[in-house]
């Protein structure tokens, strides 16, 4: 059977057993008592018009509360409707019991003076009697001679004025000013229900107020009965059965619609806990809101900073290399013209002077340190304008081997072996060739100056995946993509200790006077730096310098 | 035939060794003058078949002294070589190597290298 139709079937059985529930004829009303029923088709009920929350009126004039429900209850049970009369207040419904203008009062505690003009149904209603003081009194038996309020003509009036107290009884019209008087210790206490008060406070506001303790339960409850005008007799049995007929789960309904004894706790509260969950929501919306605000702006500053950096070096390094530029220019000019005067002194005076072998030689040593100075001069400028690059696509393994081969002289000189490793799986380099020669003939001079007397000069190049980045760790190569690495070895002495972090300095130089100007490896650094790659100088374990560069490769990172 | 050839350079000592070791050749006369803006009065007057021409002096630079000279119908067709101290080691691979439509000499400049140079220049047309 499917769920919806057996949800359907479940749901008409309830209402049938409802249906059934609610009639008079399942009351098991005597004959007598449907008849009297049929014979009083008018019964009228006062309730107290402010009563809470056992029975009120609003402004409507529509009948509220627990009994207010009982009513209804009973009304359906009995098939009938009560008459509601309305009174401007309690006095005034209970007088008119008296004078039987009404039949029935539905929430009436029974007292010795009331069942003398009114008959009572057995009691459906109960809620502890309760002191409040704005005193703390060890006990209720410590309100001897005091002041105590009650509401006129209630329950805990004529039970007082019914037993012999030491108490002065303080009467007042409802329970709001008879609070209202305790609160502000008009009265020592009052004595009230346990329901009434607390409407009364959580209304009001009041937050001065203390329970007296009762430890021998002398005040007891409130238990309300439906008070029956004393000449029908008929109508109390037949709202007894009534009464009876109702269920103990209906009564519990009714008790829970009405009275909250105990403030449910706050996290009870569906209000609070959906304002406190969107308190929560919101703080951890605006909480995680300003991480990532944080965090991007960390992220963007530490980015800044990077960029900043980075450009402040090219400036300084600009700078450097504008200053450099000027100096080169002014010594150039200022060095070049005397060269041209000593130069051209030598064309000069070569021929008019004798022939012999030591002039040829004197003559020979002035031509070479023209050469010389000429070469320094050069060098400077070379580095001072290594700003622009022209690139294209090549094969940076030519540029080793065609670097090679203008070296070969030397090499063969001083009987220095080559030892090639070079990768065939390298891609395409985009570099200024002629630049890049440059600095391998750079570096292949240094190694051969290196090894005066034979050695072996070993190049590799290759597809580096990264494991050099640490060694050269330096920020623009921590990325995945691969490098190209070329490495050129030697087996000379190396490089002094105490030169290691001089050799890319302008002029420094190890080398014999007339073999290096000092300016080589600055420039090599400098092509190296335009070509966005870094270059490392490092003595090897075995012996020797390595040289090693790491560039970027084409179209990656 | 020998050619006319007018030097401008503010150092004196270039000025006269250049001219000693070009007339030495047998191939040049030779007028020198050390300021630039003696330059076009000089070679109104002298009629140069060639002005080697220093790039960085004091009153009036190579350039300003070009751009003169080719303003002047008369002095126009004059050929110039420029001679500079500041040129980098590729710019003078080979010598009197042409900078922008120029040609320069880059200093210090052998006798030999000079006249190779000043040849050339001459041959073109």
């Amino acid at each position: 059977m499917p769920h919806s139709k057996l949800l359907r079937i479940s749901s008409l059985l309830l209402s049938l057993l409802c249906c059934s529930n609610s009639m008079a004829q399942t009351m098991n009303l005597l004959a007598s008592e449907q008849r009297w029923l049929d014979d009083h088709p008018i019964i009228r009920i006062a309730p107290d018009p402010d009563f809470a929350p056992f029975e009120w009126l609003n402004e409507q004039g529509e009948y509220h509360g627990i009994s207010a429900d009982y009513i209804k209850l009973i009304e359906k049970r009995l098939g009938i409707q009560f008459e509601i009369i309305q009174t401007a207040n309690w006095a005034q419904s209970i007088l008119l019991a008296q004078e039987r203008k009404v039949d029935i009062l539905p929430a009436l505690a029974p007292t010795k003076s009331r069942k003398t003009y009114l008959l009572f149904t057995r009691s459906y209603h109960s809620v502890p009697g309760v002191v409040v003081s704005n005193r703390q009194y060890a006990s209720i038996e410590a309100l001897k001679g005091k002041k105590v309020a009650v509401v006129s003509r209630y329950y805990w009036d004529d039970v007082l004025s019914e037993h012999d107290t030491d108490i002065r009884i303080q009467r007042v019209d409802d329970t709001q000013f008879g609070i209202e008087l305790t609160s502000l210790g008009a009265v020592d206490a009052m004595i009230t229900d346990l329901a009434s008060a607390t409407i009364v406070i959580n209304q009001t506001g009041i937050n001065n107020l203390y329970i007296v303790n009762d430890p021998e339960k002398m005040l007891g409850s409130l238990a309300h009965s439906m008070a029956i005008r004393n000449d029908w007799p008929e109508l109390r049995s037949i709202l007894d059965k009534a009464l009876a007929d109702i269920s103990l789960e209906e009564a519990e309904l009714i008790r829970t619609k009405w009275i909250r004894l105990k403030t449910p706790p706050l996290w009870l509260n569906r209000t609070l806990l959906l304002s406190l969950l969107g308190t929560f929501l919101a703080i951890l919306l605006l909480f995680s809101g300003f991480i990532i605000w944080n965090r991007t702006l960390k992220k963007k500053v530490e980015r800044r900073t990077y960029e900043l950096k980075v450009a402040q070096e090219r400036l300084m390094q600009a700078e450097k290399m504008e200053s450099i530029g000027r100096l080169a220019a002014g010594i150039a000019h200022e060095v070049k013209n005397p060269l041209a005067i000593i130069r051209m002194g030598m064309d000069y005076l070569s021929p008019e002077i004798p022939r012999n072998r030591t002039n040829t030689e004197v003559i020979k040593d002035i031509s070479d340190a023209v050469k010389r100075a000429d070469t320094v001069i050069h060098g400077l400028l070379d580095f001072s304008r290594d700003k622009t690059l022209t690139l294209s696509e090549g094969d940076i393994n030519e540029v080793i081997r065609n670097a090679l081969h203008l070296v070969e002289h030397e090499l063969h000189q001083r009987n220095i072996h080559t030892k090639l490793s070079l990768s065939d799986s390298l891609p395409p380099f985009e570099m200024d060739a002629n630049k890049m020669q440059q600095v391998f003939i750079n570096l292949f001079m240094n190694s051969i100056h290196a090894m005066n007397n034979g050695g072996e000069l070993q190049i590799n190049s290759r597809l580096d995946p990264g494991h050099t980045e640490s060694k050269l760790g330096k920020a623009a190569f921590r990325s995945s993509s691969p490098k190209l690495c070329i490495e050129v070895a030697d087996n000379g002495p190396g490089i002094p200790a105490q030169d290691t972090g001089k050799i890319f300095e302008l002029f420094y130089t190890t080398k014999a006077i007339g073999e290096g100007s000092g300016l080589g490896l600055s420039v090599t650094r400098n092509i190296i730096k335009l070509h966005h790659g870094i270059i490392s100088i490092n003595n090897r374990p075995q012996g020797g310098a390595s040289v090693v560069m790491l560039f970027k490769t084409t179209g990656k990172d | 035939m020998t050619k006319r050839i007018l030097l401008v350079d503010d150092e004196p000592a270039i000025t006269r060794l250049t001219k000693l070791n070009l007339e030495r050749t047998g191939n040049y006369i030779v007028e020198t003058v050390n300021r630039g803006n003696q330059a076009i009065a000089a070679a109104k007057a002298f009629k140069p078949d060639l002005i080697l021409l220093d790039v960085m002096m004091p009153d009036m630079g190579g350039d300003e002294v070009s751009a003169l000279l080719k303003e002047n119908e008369s002095l126009s067709h004059i050929k110039i070589i420029f001679m500079t101290a500041i040129v980098t080691h590729e710019e003078t691979e080979s010598m009197g190597h042409i900078i922008g439509g120029q040609t320069y000499l880059a200093k210090p400049a052998s006798t030999e290298e000079m006249v190779d140079t000043i040849e050339k220049v001459l041959a073109q047309d």
